[in-house]
C-alpha cells in the first residue's frame, strides 16, 4: 500500500530555477497490480520512483507506505563504485537483514556474472550492473519491486529469466516500473500511470495510456 | 514497536557501514593499519626532532615523544573526524539510494571508526614506549576519556556544520582547510596552555581545543595539573557547536539525498 498526500516535489535546475514535478498530488496507488509509469523525458518518472522507495523525500506532503519496497533498481542505483559486486551484495544483505550465504549463492547463479562478481562495480558494463541489481533484488523478497528502465537489458536469455522470476513472484509481489519501451510496459503491467502536468493520472487500460503518452511525445 | 524496529534497522545500517568503512580503509591495501600508525608517528618524529635539536626538555614528563603523542592523538581525533564527516556523504552518496541509509548513519559510522582507530594507535604507541623503556602511567583514565569524548563531539559538530554548508557552497572545502590550518599551531599540540603568558592566553584561550588539550594531559600525566584550562568553557562551547551541527544536519537532510 502506498499513498501520496498532498505531495509536492520540485527540482533545482543549474540556473537556480525550480522545476516542479508533482504539485500537491494526493494519490492512492492501486494495490497488488503491476504499474507502468509513463511520462515524457524530464517529467520526473525516476524521481517519482525514488519518492515511492523513500530514497528521496517530498518538499511538502506525506507519503504513507506499508510493506517492503525495493530500492529503485536502475542504472544510477545504490551500488558503490569502488566496492566489488560481492561487497555491495553483502552490504545490501546486512542492511536488509538477509542471509548472506544464501543470497550470495542465488546471485552468483542468477546474475551469470562469473568472475566479475569480485570486480569493483566501476568496471561493470551497464548490463552487468542491472544483472546484479536484478539478481540481488530477486533474492531478497520484496512486496513491491521498483524498476527504473533496466528491464530489457542483457541478452534474450537473461530477459526471459527475469520475466520468469517475476512470474513466479506474481502471487506475492508486484512491480512499479518506468520504461521507455512500450513493449516492456505492455508485457509486465496491468495498469498505467501517466505523469503529466505535475499530476498523476491512472489508466486502467494500458493501451489507452500508451496512446495518450504517444500523443504527448509528438506534441514536443 | 515501530520505534524499536526503526532503531534496529538503524543499528543494522550503522554496523554495515562501519564494516564497509573499515574494509575500504584498512582492508584493501596490504599496508592497511600501517598508514594509520604512520601519520601520528610522522608528526611526533618531526616535533621531537625540532625540539630536541633546540635543546628543549619536554614540558611535562621525561619523554618528548610521549608529550608530543598526547598532543597529536587528540588533535587527529578532532581534525580527522571533521574531515571524515565532511567527506563521508560524497564518498557514500550512492549508498543513500537505499532508503534506510540516512546521512546520519554515515556520520556515526565514520566517527566510530575514527575513534576506534586512534584508540588502537594510542595503545600501540604506549606499548612501543613501554617496550623501549619509557615509564608510562596514565594518571586518570576517566579524565582522559572525558576530554577525548569532547574532542570527538567537537569534531563531529564542526564536520556536520561543514557538510551542511558544502551542500550550498561546494568550494567551502578549500576555504575551511585554509582557515583551519592555523589551528594546528594554536591548539596546544606542542605546548600547554599552562605555559602560555597571560596575555597570549587571553586571546588563544577562546579556542576550546586549547582547553581540551590541557584537560587531556591533566588526565594523562600524574605530574601535570593545568591551572588555567576551563572545563566549563570547553564543554559548553563543544556542546553548542555540536548542537548547531545537529540542527544544520537536520535542516539540510533533504538536500543530501538529491542525486
Amino acid at each position: 500500500m502506498i499513498e501520496f498526500r498532498k505531495v509536492t516535489k520540485t527540482y533545482e535546475l543549474k540556473g537556480g530555477k525550480r522545476n516542479t514535478i508533482l504539485d500537491k498530488v494526493s494519490f492512492k496507488f492501486p494495490v497488488r497490480k503491476n504499474i507502468g509509469v509513463l511520462g515524457i523525458n524530464g517529467a520526473g518518472k525516476s524521481t517519482l520512483l525514488r519518492l515511492i522507495a523513500g530514497s528521496e523525500y517530498p518538499d511538502k506532503g506525506r507519503i504513507i507506505r506499508k510493506g517492503k519496497y525495493s530500492w529503485p533498481l536502475g542504472f544510477a542505483g545504490s551500488f558503490h563504485d569502488n566496492l566489488t559486486g560481492i561487497e555491495n551484495l553483502r552490504f545490501a544483505c546486512r542492511i536488509y537483514g538477509a542471509d548472506i550465504p544464501y543470497i550470495t549463492e542465488f546471485v552468483q547463479e542468477f546474475s551469470e556474472l562469473g568472475k566479475y562478481i569480485n570486480e569493483p562495480i566501476k568496471n561493470y558494463s551497464s548490463g552487468m550492473r542491472s544483472r546484479l541489481a536484478f539478481a540481488l533484488s530477486m533474492a531478497i523478497d520484496f512486496d513491491v519491486y521498483l524498476v527504473d528502465e533496466i528491464m530489457g537489458v542483457g541478452d534474450q536469455g537473461f530477459q526471459q529469466k527475469c520475466h520468469a522470476a517475476f512470474e513466479a513472484k506474481r502471487q506475492t509481489s508486484s512491480i512499479i516500473m518506468v520504461s521507455h519501451s512500450m513493449n516492456t510496459i505492455r508485457d509486465y503491467c496491468d495498469v498505467a500511470i501517466l505523469l503529466t502536468g505535475e499530476q498523476l493520472e491512472i489508466h486502467e487500460d494500458v493501451d489507452s495510456a500508451i496512446e495518450q503518452y504517444e500523443a504527448l511525445t509528438k506534441k514536443i | 514497536m515501530e520505534f524499536i524496529q526503526a532503531l534496529s534497522v538503524q543499528g543494522r545500517v550503522i554496523s554495515a557501514l562501519t564494516l564497509r568503512e573499515t574494509r575500504s580503509r584498512y582492508g584493501n591495501s596490504k599496508l592497511g593499519f600501517f598508514w594509520a600508525l604512520f601519520e601520528p608517528a610522522a608528526h611526533v618524529a618531526v616535533f621531537v626532532a625540532i625540539f630536541s635539536s633546540l635543546g628543549r626538555s619536554p614540558p611535562i614528563g621525561d619523554s618528548m615523544g610521549v608529550f608530543m603523542l598526547t598532543g597529536i592523538i587528540p588533535w587527529l581525533l578532532f581534525s580527522n573526524i571533521v574531515n571524515q564527516v565532511m567527506n563521508g556523504l560524497i564518498a557514500n552518496k550512492a549508498l543513500l539510494g537505499y532508503p534506510q541509509v540516512i546521512p546520519m548513519d554515515i556520520t556515526i559510522s565514520r566517527v566510530i571508526l575514527e575513534f576506534s582507530s586512534l584508540f588502537l594507535v594510542m595503545l600501540f604507541f604506549i606499548g612501543v614506549a613501554i617496550y623501549t623503556g619509557t615509564t608510562i602511567k596514565i594518571d586518570n583514565f576517566l579524565v582522559v576519556m572525558q576530554a577525548a569524548g569532547l574532542f570527538v563531539m567537537l569534531g563531529a559538530g564542526v564536520g556536520m556544520i561543514n557538510t551542511a554548508i558544502l551542500h550550498s557552497v561546494p568550494s567551502y572545502k578549500n576555504i575551511y582547510s585554509a582557515l583551519s590550518r592555523p589551528l594546528y599551531f594554536m591548539s596546544g599540540i606542542f605546548f600547554t596552555a599552562d605555559f602560555l603568558s597571560p596575555e597570549a592566553f587571553e586571546i588563544l584561550g577562546y579556542n576550546p581545543l586549547l582547553h581540551l588539550m590541557d584537560w587531556f594531559r591533566t588526565g594523562f600525566f600524574t605530574s601535570f595539573d593545568s591551572t588555567v584550562y576551563d572545563q566549563t568553557y570547553a564543554a559548553t562551547t563543544t556542546l553548542i557547536i555540536f548542537t548547531i551541527g545537529l540542527v544544520m544536519e537536520r535542516a539540510t537532510r533533504k538536500k543530501a539525498r538529491v542525486t
